[in-house]
């Protein structure tokens, strides 16, 4: 379900091209740099998130997109380590694999999981590790989708986005970064529809792990 | 094409039309009775006045301009000002004022018109506001039309101009910063003059086409328009001493 | 030999505090268990709304010229002030050419959702002292509000559909409008030309915020939600003799493109209020997860039991400076008073959410909907 290489950009210090499903998306961090005197924050690290959308110019949709992306990601990072510095996570969208006018869920599912690879890459430090799903509820209310294909996604009943920060391996749930909920719902769903993502979280979270284990062997293989 | 759109908002669907309202079957004699009311009801307006409901600006005021003849006519404006804050660039040995207007609900006054109001209360609190005590500095008023006039619309923006002076006014009252004296405006019929000193001082005068008063001598519309000020002078400084009196 | 150094305990009065620690004023009054607007931890502040009797179709304002607002609100909580303005235009639909008299493509429109609702085109802007471009805050407020008025299904895609009505003008000179859900069935003026075109209403919510002080969204979607449940729609017609009035537009070559051009035209003084899906009409309550820093708190007095202070607490409806710079982690809900969720948003920080923290969240956003509702 979920490829992902890093490394695929050359003048950037961290990149990541990440397909899941029918979505992909194009990740670059740049930092630590030089903020702009406005960006700079005196004792943290300061977050740049630019999204750009797999056609026409960015609007209010990817704006929204950003602040969710810097809500999951500012957390996670150790940003005391950089202090008057500026990281640049900057995401082009390829392929949406959903209808962009109604939803932005599976895009900024698969920014969040490319934007984990892509720092790791940068080698900026992170305190944890994190990554996210996208979950559909049916019409019926019964059945719960991880990754739902467009189809699915336009058919169900509610769309959820889970984004969630791991421990011990990614074997451990340890906060809630980002669940966002749309649709028609209730109390229940969202318990189930939370317990149901957190094992799918886990296995994203083990699949990324993958990547990053073969990055690592691949940067030093002439050792 | 593309650079034109505004990105920054949602615009909804570029193929939409505007609501046209059909006119045609409304009697027309309504609206003249109404518009005769209003030029009697110059001066004869009941004002309520709330200071500091912006919390994070520096001083606010709101005004609402009821009129007594004919309970539709009203004019709803909330003024606030930020400063004096620092500016930035070159050294500047007195503030820079600036007025912005906007109106927050129905947009039917053309931007040039805009414009010029704020040139014109721009010019009149340039004379009014003491400037030097606060160097370096920028004072910014920001008006927000909430509502005008539901009425017929004859007059309707020299009763906005007039709510603005007076607004502003009081403001910059409730903000703390130094006037020469608390200026207000009064309107007779298209003409506003705001006044100083007991009306012994015109700070500014604002003139718009119009056939009723055109025959009139000019000085005879400043008396005119004293009267309304003084009325409007009378009910500002009660406000503020009734305030002051709460306060205490 | 250098000079003792001589430490002197520093005070500071408390809106100073407030602003050069913010988190320290913070925990200082959790201690002490308030907040810093005096309410409890999971207390709400009270709503104020009207309509502002700003709509054209208000009995202040019917008819009048130059007044095209259909719906209003003006909402204040605490020192914040949120006024809401809706207007309309009007969008011809494209209808495919051979669904017209078939209703065969209904069946496959039922499954996909998002399409059977409308949408609303919200504008935010927060008044902060500056000109300029919308601020970041302003461009996600207005998209969020877009997103959710969509997936909640609040506004059924037929309450916008426009029922046109026809002008005819008789001998006398005098005209008439028939609408087609005003006259009766044997009264058979129905004219083909009513099935091949469709038209819907289209709103705009222009959003203003005075006096920000916390997070805004909930305020702008109570605000928007009062704005549309008081929205008025405009009966539309077109005139009779424009109606077969067609106009070639581009000649090119030998095939020319007819087009009819006619005027929807909206009646002043007829409306009919925008019917809300009742069940998707839901509230939003925002809330706040900090954790308690036990280094910060009061001493207590030895005689106090030592009490389990808990790591973190839940506060409903976050207000300030200090409490929105302190608060990392927040949760928001929309929901009626049935439990009937429309959007749900969790946003962790450093503070860790609970399972708990959101099944009590959406228990006390189910009695604040209760409330919110009354004042419909």
């Amino acid at each position: 379900m979920l490829s992902a290489q890093t490394g695929v950009l050359e003048q950037v210090d961290g990149s990541c091209k990440l397909q899941c499903g029918q979505t992909t998306v194009e990740c670059s961090v740049t930092g630590p740099i030089e903020p702009k005197a406005r960006q700079e924050l005196p004792a943290q690290l300061a977050l740049e998130v630019i999204v750009r959308p797999c056609r026409g110019v960015p609007t209010t949709r990817e704006k929204l997109l950003e602040d969710q992306i810097r809500g999951v990601v500012t957390p996670v990072l150790a940003r005391y380590l950089y202090p008057r510095q500026l990281a640049q996570v900057c995401f082009q969208i390829l392929e949406s694999g959903e209808p962009e006018e109604n939803f932005s869920v599976k895009e900024l599912s698969a920014c969040i999981n490319a934007a984990f690879l892509a720092i790791v890459d940068a080698g900026i430090g992170l305190q944890f590790s994190f990554a996210s799903v996208v979950l559909s509820v049916s019409t019926d209310g019964e059945e719960i989708r991880t990754d739902p294909a467009q189809l699915d996604l336009i058919e169900s009943k509610s769309t959820h986005i889970l984004a969630l920060q791991l421990g011990e391996g990614t074997q451990k749930v340890e906060n809630v970064l980002l669940f966002e909920s749309h649709g028609d719902f209730t109390e229940d769903t969202v318990l189930r529809v939370l317990q149901f993502g957190e094992k799918s979280c886990v296995e994203t979270a083990q699949e990324l792990r993958k990547v990053v284990q073969r990055k690592v062997q691949q940067d030093f293989v002439w050792r | 094409m593309l650079n034109t759109t505004d990105r920054r908002r949602i615009l909804g669907p570029a193929n939409a039309k505007p609501l046209v309202f059909d006119r045609s079957s409304v009697p027309v004699e309504e609206n003249q009775e109404s518009a005769k009311k209003s030029s009697v009801s110059t001066g004869n307006d009941a004002i309520y006045i709330e200071n500091g409901i912006v919390v994070n600006c520096n001083g606010s005021s709101y005004l609402e301009v009821r009129s007594r003849t004919n309970d539709k006519n009203c004019t709803l404006l909330l003024t606030s000002i930020y400063g004096p804050r620092p500016s930035r660039g070159a050294f500047n040995a007195k503030a820079t004022l600036s007025v912005q207007f906007k109106e927050v609900t129905l947009e039917k006054i053309a931007a040039g018109q805009i414009k010029e109001i704020c040139t014109f209360l721009t010019n009149v609190f340039n004379a009014v506001v003491n400037l030097e005590r606060y160097p370096k500095s920028g004072i910014d008023v920001f008006l927000s039309l909430i509502h005008s006039s539901s009425g017929q619309q004859d007059f309707e923006l020299e009763s906005i101009i007039t709510a603005c002076v007076n607004g502003i006014t009081l403001a910059f009252v409730d903000a703390g910063i130094e006037i020469l004296d608390t200026v207000s405006a009064g309107m007779y019929k298209r003409n506003v003059t705001a006044f100083m000193k007991n009306g012994t001082e015109v700070v500014g005068f604002w003139k718009d086409d119009d056939e009723q008063s055109s025959s009139e001598n000019i000085l005879e519309i400043v008396e005119k328009c004293k009267e309304h000020y003084l009325t409007n002078r009378k009910t500002m400084i009660e406000f503020m001493v009734r305030n002051k009196n709460a306060s205490d | 030999m250098s000079e003792p150094v001589e430490l002197r305990p520093v005070t500071f009065h408390p809106e100073v505090l407030a602003r050069i620690a913010p988190d320290l004023y913070m925990q200082r009054h959790l201690s002490l268990g308030l907040r810093p607007s005096l309410r409890a931890f999971e207390e709400f502040r009270n709503v104020e709304i009207s309509d502002g009797r700003l709509s054209c179709a208000s009995e202040d304002s019917i008819n009048v010229v130059g007044n095209n607002i259909l719906g209003s609100n003006v909402l204040k909580c605490g020192k914040t002030m949120v006024i809401t303005s809706i207007t309309g235009g009007i969008v011809e639909d494209v209808v495919p050419a051979k669904s017209v008299d078939n209703d065969f493509s209904e069946p496959s429109e039922r499954t996909n959702r998002v399409s059977q609702f409308g949408r609303v085109y919200p504008v935010v802007e927060v008044e902060r002292g500056r000109v300029g471009a919308p601020t970041d805050e302003e461009m996600t407020l207005s998209q969020r509000l877009y997103n959710c008025i969509l997936h909640s299904g609040l506004i059924p895609k037929r309450a916008l559909d426009v029922s046109v009505g026809i002008r005819s003008t008789n001998s006398e000179g005098e005209s008439s409008v028939v609408y087609p859900d005003e006259e009766d069935s044997s009264n058979a003026v129905d004219t083909p030309f009513r099935s091949k075109r469709k038209w819907s209403y289209t709103l705009y919510a222009k959003i203003q915020v005075f006096s920000r002080d916390g997070p805004l969204f909930e305020l702008c979607w109570n605000s928007l939600l009062y704005a549309l449940a008081s929205t008025k729609l405009p009966r539309a017609f077109v005139d009779e003799r424009t109606t077969d009035l067609k106009i070639p537009i581009s000649m090119r070559g030998r095939s020319a493109v007819i087009r009819e051009t006619f005027e929807i035209i909206c009646d002043p003084t007829k409306y009919l209020p925008l019917s809300l899906d009742a069940a998707n009409k839901a509230f939003a309550s925002n809330f706040g997860v900090l954790e308690i820093d036990p280094e910060a708190q009061l001493p207590k007095d030895d005689d106090d039991m030592q009490e389990d202070v808990p790591g973190s607490v839940l506060l409903a409806d976050v207000q300030g400076e200090s409490e929105e710079a302190s608060v990392s982690s927040t949760i928001s809900v929309v929901t009626n008073a049935d439990g009937n969720i429309k959007h749900f948003r969790a946003v962790g920080g450093t503070s860790k959410i609970t399972i708990e923290m959101i099944q009590q969240s959406i228990k006390l956003a189910k009695l604040r909907a209760l409330d919110l509702k009354a004042k419909c």
